[in-house]
């Protein structure tokens, strides 16, 4: 508020600072559109008394008040005009602010994205824009357009994508240009499709941190089924499958002008301006596109749902089912029904659970309707750990109430007054005007829906609300989820049924795709293996290995600058391993086994068993062991397959991806001289979620008559991570077994 | 720029030279009378009890926005009452004597019982260990009983209630470190309505539904604070950053303040802090001025003209080193950095901004480039001053959310990185230029709406003295040398001013004790 530079790349973090104290219902969508004002003068007469100190009998302040008429205006009406080549524009004038603002509809979303490339629409709107066209980088649009104060954006959403254009008055043409350009001749450069993808990969990583997001999202599931375009999730393997010809083509199919509805509102002269957007888009051409069939909203099924979450004391909680369409002829009835149950600080739901039960900041519904499927209907509600049960309880009694009871005449003449009297609001700025013309067009809604839908409101009865009530409202197929912390919940959440737990955990990125590889490819990398094989000592001696025990130096990079500490591997082949690390500045010993099924930790404060993902990645360490990788090529269990060449410090190293069943993978870089694996690379898991991580290994000895490297220095994500290097090195010496036990 | 269709290749040399062509010519040509015009429209009064009111008319859309600034906000606030300009912002729309009762007089009788069991509750919870559990139950129990008679009486909801009959948009109220403010839009023809009910809770507030309010008011501070790890960290850094100043009070205030709060308490803080001469009220929309300014004499007149309110005399302590806090969550890494810059009144408020647009305004931002564009280690990155209020000496916040396999120590690194560029070269004359045409082109835009006007001008006026000051922002920021900006950079961004919250993940910070 304080100044009018905008911050408009704050995200979540200001939103917390600046807010405090909202009174809102957050979750609830704003009223409804209304057309003609009602204006309902309130009889009587003589204006407000001064202050009275005798409250009990005197008149409240408004009682008194005669409203003169409103003075309304005859709202503007955009114009409209469809081109030769399909585009449908419409024009509004508004000399005010010497502002002209462009929104743009295509048709597309992400409901018509594969499966198996989900994200795709998102990230085809967001290159489109950062990526560029075919004559200007996307960072020389941002310069242009920063320069300028100007904006132009592209976005896909659901099931419809939009493009925006600002600019101050005297920069049209140029904002113009650029919107055009942006529409018919995006170039999708590589370098912001993998931004993109960081991107998406990030919002992955994070999506588990807000409660209120994993309770939409999981809600969403529930209703549309997790597979669902509706409800369907990115994730690390949608977003890696994603390529740079899938964006071109998605653009392609949807990016026509008889698919585009474009509105300009502002400080313009509309045959001048008609004449500009003419000849920028007419070698547009159009196309003919196939739209697959929306997919379906399937009736919702009676479920409990619980998502764990250790660290709120609040619980969310949502619930509803399967809505309504705004066509359907009841919507009027649905509306005034959705008002008085919890829409407004005035409804049911915000009086019951919030003001007289005092177990809510945050309570209400919306109105359940889609344009052209079935909206959703639903109830949201956050209350603390130790009320959630009561507060589901005291939801469903309002509920129920809904369906059983006639609303009183004061409920009703509240809602419809309140529609009537705000209906003004729907046409107080053209931009609302505008942007509603345009909705009403792409869905194929009549252009004066609202007047009609106002002048349904104003018929609805009683009786009409509670048969919607009744009909619509079904709470014994509420679909119900909870998510919070179960242990501090005031009753269990299974006294409102059978309740199912939903597993959150992030799905990890599978081994990299490979194409089905080619016999010669597997022949070459089985041939350099061998020789690889007989390099490190043989068959045969390397499958003698028993046990490795090394000593050495262990350096990590942490933030606090770089940490020593001395280290002892013990490895018993195949599946046992202990470390044990000595951190000389603190003389603090810490150890951590692996005995092939879990992993633990010891250190001065105890013994503490590791999580499983973290068991994992001693499984997938003992995977990637050169002596384990050479011993196991004949099985089935590891496929192997020749990937090229790739340079390194001037030489050509062999690249050979090696994988196992369950979608292990590791890729080693073989000198073609001294047959020395010199590097690898993998996917791992750190403490920030999945990095690439290499392992750079040098320092080749012989011990034993096997090979092995003295040195290896490991990178993750690019940056230097730590350094092992080795002093001693004992191959087949006695191992105590009781090293690993708990 | 016109004819580029076809123009494939453009080289980089032509197309800077066209941008700062370009720069120049629209600089000169911006809407230069327009500020003029508007500044001239707009009228100020002010009542005899000190309460100033300023009207903008505009007469596109017959509707109006409503907007009261109280000079009162959670700086205020003494220690062991935290929490209570919020608490009375709730109140604010519980009516009055006359509005939201049924029989006043039944009510109050009750509500005055239950202040005093309240008392004698708090007065037991307050010996903590020692507390007689038995007398407390019996005491709660008589509490309740008279709670629920007193509910028959009241009505709380009333007052929202009418005004959503009567039409009203967007009711609400918020409260920030500096300020408590309330508003909402109406038809236009029903201005005297707002008069009539926004005067009168200023009026007469009657506290009604206090205690079950309270839990609300809790339940906001769980969404908001303790189950939001960003909100936990932002508390943090507050009470990081800050020894003595009230500024390191949490917003909304501490759990345990808002479970003691009284209704005394609530309406002394009302007493002391809503002086008529300590809010102003702004209204922009489809009226006429004279009528405002008649009614606002006939319906705020009657609120009692009181002392002006205290001021916050504590003043920060220079901070003698580097401060810092990780709190461990099972969600990902975040890190908020925050270096100690002066009040909104200092001559140099106007370089923070300018630095704040290079910086985190927009994808040519140099944050964004650096940290989200070129090396991909932040999804979103930013900078902004006037954290946790703008009326005392406050903050200067940069903050990121590290990039999927990254963390918040590269974060850090590359922060100071470009703090570091910031004080050692001078920023370039192309990116002040940037940073004069958006602030202009960001006032026209805002006066395009009537709420964010209203809410400009009321915010105008107590932080900076007067509302015409946001006409004059243009100016401050045109005067802003690229000198200005290396000189505060040198002076505000220093180490030792520097405080630095932390969210580590879990798992990470098991594994560096483990080192």
């Amino acid at each position: 508020m304080k100044k009018p530079i905008s911050h408009w790349i704050l995200l979540s973090v200001l939103l917390i600072l600046a807010a405090c104290g909202s009174k809102q219902v957050e979750i609830l969508q704003p009223t409804v559109a209304s057309a003609v004002s009602a204006d309902a003068a309130l009889a009587s007469q003589a204006p407000v008394e001064n202050n009275s100190e005798h409250p009990a009998s005197a008149r409240k302040p408004h009682e008194d008040l005669v409203y003169p008429p409103l003075n309304q205006p005859q709202p503007p009406v955009p114009e409209r005009i469809e081109l030769d080549n399909g585009m449908i524009v419409y024009l509004l004038e508004d000399h005010e602010l010497p502002i002209i603002d462009i929104a743009v509809r295509i048709r597309t979303g992400s409901i018509y994205e594969p499966a198996d490339k989900v994200g795709l629409a998102d990230m085809t709107g967001t290159v489109m824009r950062t990526g560029g066209t075919v004559s200007r980088t996307g960072d020389e649009l941002d310069e242009i357009l920063e320069s300028l104060a100007a904006s132009v954006e592209v976005g896909i959403g659901q099931d419809s994508g939009s493009a925006s254009m600002s600019v101050l008055k005297e920069d049209l043409d140029t904002g113009l240009s650029i919107l055009a350009d942006v529409l018919m001749n995006p170039a999708f450069r590589e370098d912001k499709l993998e931004l993109a993808k960081v991107q998406h990969r990030s919002a992955i990583a994070r999506r588990n941190d807000d409660a209120r997001s994993i309770t939409t999202r999981e809600f969403r599931k529930l209703i549309y089924g997790a597979d669902s375009p509706y409800a369907r999730t990115t994730e690390y393997d949608t977003i890696n499958s994603i390529t740079r010809e899938d964006l071109v083509d998605f653009h392609q199919k949807y990016f026509r002008p008889n698919n585009i509805i474009l509105g300009v509102l502002g400080d313009f002269d509309s045959e001048e301006l008609l004449a500009k957007i003419k000849t920028i888009f007419r070698e547009w051409e159009p196309g003919d596109i196939l739209f697959p069939e929306k997919p379906e909203v399937p009736e919702t099924t009676r479920t409990i749902a619980l998502v764990i979450k250790e660290d709120v004391n609040q619980t969310n909680i949502r619930m509803g089912h399967k809505g309504w369409l705004r066509k359907n002829e009841d919507y009027p009835a649905l509306v005034v029904m959705s008002q008085i149950l919890g829409i407004g600080f005035s409804s049911r739901l915000v009086k019951s659970i919030r003001v007289e039960k005092g177990l809510a900041y945050s309570v209400g519904n919306n109105y359940g309707a889609g344009y052209d499927v079935p909206g959703v209907f639903l109830i949201a509600c956050g209350t603390k750990s130790g009320s959630t049960v009561t507060a589901i309880e005291a939801i469903f009694e309002e509920v129920e109430r809904m369906r059983t009871e006639e609303v009183t005449d004061e409920e009703l003449k509240l809602a419809i007054d309140g529609f009537m009297n705000s209906s003004v609001f729907d046409y107080d700025t053209r931009s609302e005007i505008l942007s509603r013309a345009l909705r009403y067009e792409y869905y194929g809604y009549p252009q004066d829906f609202v007047e009609q839908l106002m002048a349904g409101i104003r018929k609805v009865t009683k009786a009409d609300v509670k048969r919607v009530a009744e009909r619509y409202l079904q709470p014994d197929k509420f679909a119900l989820i909870a998510v919070g912390k179960p242990n501090d919940f005031d009753k269990p959440l299974n006294t409102l049924g059978e309740v199912t737990e939903i597993d959150i955990t992030i799905p990890q990125p599978s081994a990299e795709p490979i194409s089905e590889a080619e016999g010669e490819d597997i022949a070459r990398a089985r041939s350099i293996l061998a020789d690889v094989t007989e390099a490190y000592g043989g068959l045969e001696s390397l499958q003698s290995v028993r046990t490795i025990v090394t000593k050495g130096q262990l350096t990590v990079d942490t933030p606090g600058g770089m940490m020593q500490m001395a280290i002892r591997q013990s490895y018993v082949y195949p599946d046992k391993l202990r470390l044990d690390m000595t951190i000389q500045d603190m003389g603090m010993e810490i150890s951590q086994i692996s005995d092939g099924q879990s992993a633990w930790m010891v250190t001065p404060q105890g013994v503490q068993s590791l999580p499983e993902s973290q068991a994992d990645e001693f499984k997938k360490g003992w995977f990637r062991d050169s002596i384990y990788l050479l011993t196991h090529l004949a099985s089935d269990e590891l496929s192997v397959q020749y990937m090229g060449t790739e340079e390194q410090d001037g030489k050509k190293l062999d690249v050979i991806l090696v994988r196992n069943s369950i979608g292990y993978s590791v890729k080693l870089f073989i000198d073609p001289e001294t047959k020395s694996i010199v590097k690898k690379t993998y996917r791992t898991l750190s403490e920030e979620g999945p990095v690439d991580a290499e392992e750079l290994i040098d320092d080749f000895r012989d011990v034993s008559g096997i090979r092995s490297g003295f040195r290896t220095v490991i990178y993750r994500n690019g940056k230097r991570a730590a350094e092992v290097t080795l002093s001693e090195f004992t191959i087949n010496a006695e191992v105590d077994e009781s090293l690993f036990e708990k | 720029m016109r004819q580029r269709r076809g123009m494939v290749i453009q080289t980089q040399i032509k197309y800077n030279a066209l941008i700062f062509l370009l720069s120049i010519i629209c600089a000169t040509t911006l809407w230069a009378a327009g500020f003029e015009d508007v500044e001239q429209k707009i009228n100020e009064h002010v009542l005899s009890n000190g309460m100033k009111f300023i009207v903008l008319e505009r007469h596109d859309a017959p509707v109006f926005s409503g907007y009261i600034y109280a000079n009162v906000g959670a700086v205020d606030e003494n220690i062991g009452n935290t929490g209570i300009a919020h608490v009375f912002e709730h109140m604010a729309f519980k009516g009055t004597t006359t509005v939201g009762t049924k029989d006043y007089q039944a009510e109050k009788a009750l509500m005055d019982q239950m202040d005093e069991l309240f008392d004698e509750l708090r007065t037991e919870w307050s010996k903590g260990d020692r507390a007689d559990a038995e007398k407390i139950t019996q005491l709660e129990a008589k509490f309740k009983a008279i709670q629920e008679e007193a509910a028959q009486y009241s009505n709380g909801e009333e007052y929202t209630r009418i005004l959503e009959q009567e039409g009203a948009e967007g009711v609400n109220a918020s409260t920030s470190a500096d300020s408590t403010m309330y508003y909402y839009s109406l038809p236009s023809n029903r201005i005297e309505l707002w008069m009539a009910l926004e005067s009168v809770r200023f009026l007469n507030p009657v506290m009604r539904e206090f205690f079950k309010e309270k839990e609300v008011i809790k339940e906001e501070r769980r969404l908001r604070v303790e189950s939001s790890p960003v909100g936990r960290l932002i508390e943090e850094l507050k009470g990081l950053a800050y020894r003595a100043h009230p500024y390191g009070q949490p917003l909304g205030g501490h759990m345990s303040d808002i479970s003691t709060t009284t209704r005394q308490e609530a309406l002394q803080f009302f007493e002391e802090h809503y002086a008529p001469s300590n809010m102003v009220a702004a209204i922009v929309g489809d009226v006429e001025t004279d009528q405002v300014i008649q009614m606002a004499e006939k319906y705020f007149g009657r609120i009692p003209s009181r002392p002006d309110p205290p001021l916050v005399e504590t003043v920060e302590p220079e901070q003698l080193g580097e401060r810092r806090i990780k709190i461990v969550e099972q969600t990902q890494p975040v890190i908020l950095m925050a270096y100690h810059k002066p009040s909104v009144n200092h001559p140099d408020d106007a370089v923070f901004d300018a630095i704040t647009d290079i910086l985190a305004a927009g994808r040519t931002s140099r944050l964004y480039r650096r940290l989200v564009r070129d090396e991909k280690i932040s999804i979103s990155v930013g900078a902004f001053p006037g954290f946790p209020g703008n009326k005392y000496p406050n903050l200067f916040v940069f903050y990121s959310f590290p990039a999927q396999g990254h963390n918040n120590l590269e974060n850090e690194e590359a922060l100071l990185a470009e703090i570091e560029k910031l004080k050692a070269e001078p920023v370039s004359e192309e990116e002040l230029k940037k940073v004069k045409r958006r602030s202009k082109a960001g006032l026209i835009r805002s006066l395009g709406s009537n709420m964010g006007m209203a809410g400009q001008l009321c915010s105008y006026e107590f932080l900076m003295g007067s509302w015409r000051e946001l006409f004059k922002s243009l100016e401050r920021i045109e005067r802003v040398t690229a000198d200005d900006i290396q000189r505060v950079a040198n002076e505000y961004f220093v180490d030792s001013h520097r405080s630095v919250a932390e969210i580590v993940t879990e798992q990470a910070a098991t594994e560096a004790e483990e080192d």
